[in-house]
C-alpha cells in the first residue's frame, strides 16, 4: 500500500474535522460540557484569581500538587489570572482532549464511510488529517479559553495587557505541545479500533493495566522498568504541568511520544482490511 | 483501448478459506462488464482487493499501467462498496462536496459536481438530507452518485441496483447505459437480466476461481436463439425442429426455448417470427443468442 500523502488532502480532512466536531453528538456534547465547565472556572476561580493566589492556603495547595519548583513559577507570573488558568488548563485539557479526539478514523471505518474516502486519500493522508484536525481543534478551544482569561486579566487591571498576552502565548505552546500525545494515542487506539468508547476504554485499560505491570515490573525486575512509563502520554505532561520540564520533557518528550503512537497507528492502518 | 486493470493469479486466503483462485484478467475501457458468481464466490473480495481496501496474499495487480491501488487511482477508479454508507450525520451535498474536493476540486467546483452527481440519480431534492432521513433506495443512490463524482476511468458498481426499487432500479441502469461512453463500469448482481442488460462481457467468479468468460460475440453463443413463450404451446419443440436449418431445440425453462441453427446466410429469426404467427404461437421476448443464465448454469 502506498505511502504517499498531497498537504492540500491532509488540509481539507483537518477541515472538515470542525465541521464533525461541530455537527455531530459527540462533538456537541463535548463543546457544552466545556463550555459548562470553564463558565464555572472563570467565574469562580479566575475571576478571583487575585483574592486566592493572596490566600495563605494557596500556596499550600501549590506545593503539594506542583512542588517547590513549580510554585515558585505560578507565583512568580505577574498575572494571578495566568496561575490560576494553568491549574485548570493543565488539568482539563489532557483528559478533555481525549473524550474529543476518540473518534477520528473508527467510526467511519465500522459503517463503511472509509472505503469512499480511501478512493480519494491514502490512508496516510486520512490519519494524518484526522489527527491535524483534531489537534486544530482542540488548540482552537485553548486559545478561546486563553482569550477569555487575557481579557478577565486586562478587565481587572488594564495594565496587565502585555504581561497576560505574554504569558498567554507561551501558555498556548505548552498546551498544545502536551495535548498532542493525547491526540496520537487516540490516533493509535482509532487504528484499530471500531468506536470511540472502545477507544477511551482501550486507553484506560492500557493505562491501568500497563501501569500496573510496569510497577511491578519495577519492584521484581529494577528500576530501570520505569523507562516504559514513557509509553503513556500522561508521563512527561505532568512535569510540564508542574511547570518542572525543561525543554526536552516539555517538547522533545511529546513530540516524540506522538511520533511513535502515529507510527504504530499507519503500520496497524496500513495492515487492516477497510 | 487502453488497459485499465491487468491481474496476474491473485490469491486472497481468510485463514484456511482460499477465497480467490489465481485470478487472472485484462480489463480494457470500453462497454460495461459484468462480475458474477453465487454468494461467496470471491465477487466482494475481488472489488476489495481491486478498490485497495484488502491486499492481495499474492499475485500481480496492475491499475491504470501502474502497481497496485495507490494515489494514481485518485479520481480515476470509483466504487459503490457493499455495505458501505455515508455518514449519517451530514447532509449528502456536504459530504458529496467534501469527497469533490478530496478530489481536487475548489468548493465552486465541488457543489457545481454536487449538483450534477445527484441530478444523474434523480436526488437533487435531497440534497440537504442527511442519509438517516432518506430511504434505503435513495441512500444506494447517494452511494453510487459519489461514485459518479468527477471524470473516473474506471467504476465499480457491487450489488448497485440490490434493494431499489423498479422506478429507480431502471434510472440507474439508464446511468450506467448513458455514462457507458466516457466510464468503464464493472458490474457486481445478482440480477441477470440487468447485467445482460448491460454487458457485452461477463466475468464468472466461483469457488473463487474466474473460471468463465461470456461475449455476445462469443463462438460459444453465435447460432443460438432464445424463445420465451407467452402461453405454453404443445408441439412446439417438434414444429421448430422442422425447419430448416434447426439443429436442435432445448426447452431450458418452463416455456423458454433454446434454438441452435446451423450458420447459413438466411437470417433465421426472420423464418421463425413467421413461423410463430403463421402457427398463432405469441411470443413474449426473443433473444439473439443464449440468455446469460443459460449460458452461465444450463451446460
Amino acid at each position: 500500500m502506498e505511502l504517499s500523502a498531497h498537504p492540500k488532502r491532509i488540509v481539507q480532512f483537518a477541515l472538515f474535522e470542525f465541521t464533525r466536531f461541530m455537527f455531530t453528538k459527540r462533538g456537541i456534547i463535548a463543546l457544552i460540557g466545556f463550555t459548562a465547565i470553564w463558565l464555572i472556572a472563570l467565574y469562580d476561580f479566575v475571576a478571583k484569581a487575585a483574592d486566592i493566589i493572596s490566600s495563605p492556603h494557596f500556596a499550600d495547595f501549590v506545593k503539594q500538587g506542583f512542588g517547590l519548583a513549580g510554585m515558585s513559577k505560578l507565583l512568580d507570573w505577574p498575572v494571578a489570572e495566568m496561575s490560576i488558568y494553568w491549574m485548570i488548563a493543565a488539568i482539563t485539557f489532557p483528559f478533555f482532549t481525549l473524550f474529543v479526539a476518540s473518534d477520528q478514523t473508527c467510526s467511519d471505518k465500522q459503517r463503511g464511510t472509509i472505503r469512499f474516502l480511501s478512493l480519494r486519500a491514502s490512508r496516510l493522508e486520512i490519519m494524518l488529517g484526522r489527527f491535524f484536525g483534531q489537534l486544530a481543534v482542540v488548540s482552537c478551544l485553548i486559545i478561546i479559553t486563553l482569550i477569555a482569561v487575557i481579557s478577565m486579566a486586562i478587565y481587572r487591571e488594564p495594565s496587565n495587557a502585555m504581561d497576560a498576552m505574554s504569558i498567554a502565548l507561551e501558555l498556548f505552546f505548552k498546551l498544545v505541545i502536551a495535548v498532542t500525545p493525547f491526540v496520537g494515542v487516540m490516533t493509535f487506539f482509532n487504528s484499530y479500533l471500531t468506536s470511540s468508547k472502545q477507544a477511551i476504554i482501550h486507553f484506560i485499560l492500557f493505562f491501568a493495566v500497563g501501569s500496573i505491570l510496569i510497577g511491578l515490573g519495577q519492584h521484581y525486575i529494577g528500576d530501570f522498568v520505569s523507562w516504559l512509563l514513557y509509553i503513556y502520554p500522561t508521563h512527561s505532561f505532568i512535569d510540564v504541568v508542574s511547570l518542572k520540564a525543561d525543554i526536552i520533557q516539555s517538547v522533545v518528550t511529546p513530540l516524540i511520544q506522538t511520533s511513535v503512537y502515529l507510527t504504530l497507528a499507519l503500520v496497524i492502518m496500513k495492515r487492516k482490511a477497510l | 483501448m487502453t488497459t485499465l486493470i491487468h491481474a496476474e493469479a491473485l490469491n486472497k486466503f481468510y485463514g484456511k478459506k482460499h477465497a480467490l483462485k489465481d485470478v487472472s484478467f485484462t480489463l480494457e475501457s470500453g462497454e460495461p462488464v459484468a462480475l458474477v458468481g453465487p454468494n461467496g464466490a470471491g465477487k466482494t473480495t475481488l472489488f476489495s482487493i481491486l478498490c485497495g481496501y484488502l491486499q492481495a496474499d499474492s499475485g500481480k495487480l496492475e491499475l491504470f499501467g501502474r502497481p497496485g491501488f495507490g494515489s494514481h487511482c485518485f479520481g480515476h477508479l470509483a466504487a459503490l462498496p457493499q455495505d458501505a454508507q455515508l455518514d449519517p450525520r451530514f447532509s449528502i451535498s456536504k459530504q458529496l462536496g467534501f469527497f469533490a474536493k478530496l478530489q481536487g476540486m475548489s468548493g465552486k467546483q465541488a457543489a457545481i459536481e454536487t449538483e450534477r452527481v445527484l441530478d444523474l440519480v434523480a436526488l437533487t431534492d435531497a440534497k440537504n438530507e442527511r442519509p438517516q432521513a432518506l430511504s434505503h433506495g435513495m441512500r444506494k443512490r447517494a452511494c453510487i452518485a459519489q461514485a459518479l463524482i468527477g471524470a473516473p476511468s474506471i467504476v465499480m458498481l457491487d450489488e448497485a441496483t440490490a434493494g431499489l426499487d423498479p422506478k429507480h432500479a431502471k434510472e440507474v441502469r439508464e446511468v450506467v447505459a448513458q455514462l457507458s461512453g466516457d466510464i468503464t463500469f464493472v458490474l457486481s448482481s445478482h440480477d441477470l437480466a440487468e447485467l445482460e442488460r448491460l454487458c457485452s462481457r461477463v466475468y464468472y467468479l466461483e469457488m473463487g476461481q474466474l473460471s468463465q468468460y461470456f461475449s455476445d460475440q462469443s463462438e460459444s453463443n453465435a447460432n443460438y436463439f432464445t424463445v420465451r413463450l407467452r402461453q405454453q404451446h404443445e408441439g412446439f419443440v417438434e414444429l421448430i425442429t422442422g425447419m430448416q436449418g434447426v439443429l436442435n431445440v432445448t426447452e431450458t425453462q418452463d416455456r423458454e426455448f433454446t434454438i441452435k441453427v446451423a450458420q447459413s446466410e438466411q437470417p433465421f429469426d426472420i423464418g421463425l417470427l413467421s413461423t410463430l404467427h403463421q402457427n398463432n404461437i405469441e411470443y413474449r421476448q426473443l433473444n439473439n443468442g443464449k440468455t446469460l443464465e443459460n449460458q452461465l448454469f444450463s451446460e
